[in-house]
């Protein structure tokens, strides 16, 4: 694993519940390895908190990779939440208008506590 | 040879007629000569022409027959030669001391207001109305060129000290020339690495009173990023045309992009038009950089206006359109994220200030837009050790007024060369 390779780490699964941390560069060439991993926790873990604090770089690729995550967490019945964006990645979803289609929170702490309760 | 003042007249008339009928059946490669030889008529027994390259970088011979490269010198840079200097400042320059054929000028070769090149023209006389036949022989041979220009690979490979990937070959067959000016307007743009595109493109267009500004960002930096481009320039002109508002046109992006790619790729922009009877801009953000508009020379802002999502994402959210109230010589700027961005993580930023500085103190030097323009860029290129990663295009509109007749300040701002005006080589004509 070099530095510039895109980490996914699970923190925490609960249910339907899952928090991951993504850590590392989004862009063209590590978004395509990070994909398919993140969908698959989604297909296991429906509503995921991604915790982006760990993000040094994003670029468009990195951005639609999120967008594409929400889609498949919406088709699975789920739910993909934003939590802790750095400086960096705040102000790509600002400027694209992206900041008012996600559940964004400033820390996993309030992301989790603003989950829906647990299905029983 | 003796030429009296009627002469003269006749020779001119000569050389641009003969050009003019020859330019229906002529093909590329016998342009050099018959320049030569229609030129002669007019007291110009040799023409050589340069074209500039993709990043307006050298100025290259065009060769054909009868004007070989070995002959001539091939190649100059735009930096640091004479030739260049002519081609950055619109100005007739002389190209050496006077001879006894008579002397030789360099001089600016523009299609309308874009810069191509350049010419070198020996000329037997030195005075007003040889620089203004250079000047006419060269608007000619701009005119000649840009009309071969779709069906000739000559002059597609001169434009070339390198190969272009796919988009690139695409995209600088999409785009409108990179100057534009009338007496109400001057648009120039530029984008980098111009070899090697990815996802920008810009358009304008005049229409009637209005002229329809916008810029385009598509994800990835991938053949298929310059598809996605091409696509969206395609589907806002097709809905302009049809008399689609800027709402429509966004709307039109989107619904493109959605059906060839499934809301897989996306692609940002600022759709814009300007009405030049008022100064009254009006834009919509489709989740792009928001335009700076400089003015005074001592200003410079970002405007606001809401974003919607980029097109392509069908993310549901409202375009709504801004409108600013421009003054006459306000200077709108659209750019893309190459420009100001990180070269990668831990690279220090270009930056929106120093480039806007940059345009500013430039403007304040009384340097042509176009050339302020490929300056900023070479500078942005430099900073990043010419590795960008990720297009940087900035397209550039100033509204003069409202007038399209009144092109006096326009001809200053593009560089345009001005028969009859005395020529920067006045002062040292008596230098040999």
């Amino acid at each position: 694993m070099t530095d510039s390779d895109l980490h996914l780490d699970i923190v925490e699964t609960r249910g339907p519940l899952a928090v991951a941390a993504v850590r590392g560069e989004m862009d063209l060439h590590t978004t395509a390895d990070f994909y398919p991993r993140a969908t698959a926790l989604i297909d296991d873990h429906p509503h995921v908190i991604l915790d982006l604090s760990g993000i040094t770089f994003c670029d468009s690729s990195g951005l639609n990779t999120l967008l594409r995550l929400r889609r498949h967490a919406d088709e699975n019945g789920g739910r993909l939440t934003l939590a802790a964006p750095t400086d960096r990645v705040m102000h790509i979803l600002r400027l694209t208008g992206i900041d008012t289609v996600f559940p964004l929170y400033a820390d996993v702490t309030e992301a989790r506590a603003a989950q829906p309760p647990r299905p029983s | 040879m003796d030429w009296s003042g009627s002469d003269r007249e006749a020779g001119g008339w000569r050389m641009l007629s003969g050009l003019l009928a020859d330019s229906h059946l002529m093909p590329m490669e016998s342009l050099p000569a018959r320049a030569c030889e229609s030129a002669a008529f007019a007291g110009f027994p040799h023409v050589l022409i340069y074209l500039g390259d993709l990043q307006q970088q050298v100025l290259r011979l065009l060769t054909g027959e009868g004007v070989r490269a070995e002959d001539h010198l091939a190649q100059l840079p735009v930096q640091g030669s004479v030739a260049g200097r002519a081609f950055q400042h619109g100005q007739i320059l002389p190209a050496g001391p006077a001879e006894e054929e008579g002397r030789d000028w360099w001089v600016p070769l523009l299609d309308g207001t874009e810069r191509m090149g350049v010419l070198r023209v020996t000329s037997v006389h030195d005075d007003d109305r040889a620089r203004e036949g250079m000047e006419r022989l060269a608007s000619l041979l701009a005119l000649i060129l840009h009309s071969r220009r779709e069906s000739s690979d000559v002059l597609a490979r001169a434009e070339r000290v390198k190969p272009l990937n796919v988009a690139a070959e695409m995209q600088w067959k999409l785009m409108p020339p990179r100057v534009y000016a009338d007496g109400r307007v001057v648009i120039a743009a530029v984008m980098e690495p111009a070899y090697q595109i990815s996802g920008d493109a810009f358009d304008y267009a005049t229409d009637g009173p209005l002229v329809h500004l916008s810029i385009f960002d598509a994800m990835g930096h991938d053949t298929a990023a310059g598809l996605s481009a091409n696509l969206a320039v395609a589907a806002c002109r097709r809905t302009r045309r049809q008399g689609g508002g800027l709402v429509a046109c966004g709307e039109a992006v989107e619904a493109e992009l959605i059906g060839q790619y499934d809301r897989r790729r996306y692609v940002t922009g600022i759709l814009a038009t300007l009405d030049t009877r008022n100064g009254m801009l009006s834009w919509v953000n489709r989740g792009h950089h928001p335009p700076v508009i400089i003015r005074d020379s001592r200003w410079a802002t970002h405007l606001r206006c809401p974003p919607a999502h980029p097109m392509g994402t069908g993310l549901g959210l409202e375009s709504r359109v801004c409108h600013e109230q421009l003054q006459p010589g306000d200077r709108v700027v659209f750019y893309t994220d190459g420009i100001i961005e990180a070269g990668g993580a831990g690279d220090a930023q270009f930056g929106l200030e120093r480039f806007t500085d940059f345009l500013i103190r430039h403007h304040a030097d009384g340097l042509p837009v176009p050339e302020t323009l490929r300056r900023v860029i070479h500078a942005v290129l430099d900073y990043h050790d010419h590795r960008l990663q990720d297009d940087a295009t900035v397209l550039f509109c100033q509204w003069l007024g409202p007038r399209p007749d009144l092109t006096e300040e326009a001809a200053d701002l593009v560089g345009l060369p001005e028969p009859g005006r005395p020529a920067a080589a006045e002062q040292d004509r008596s230098t040999p």
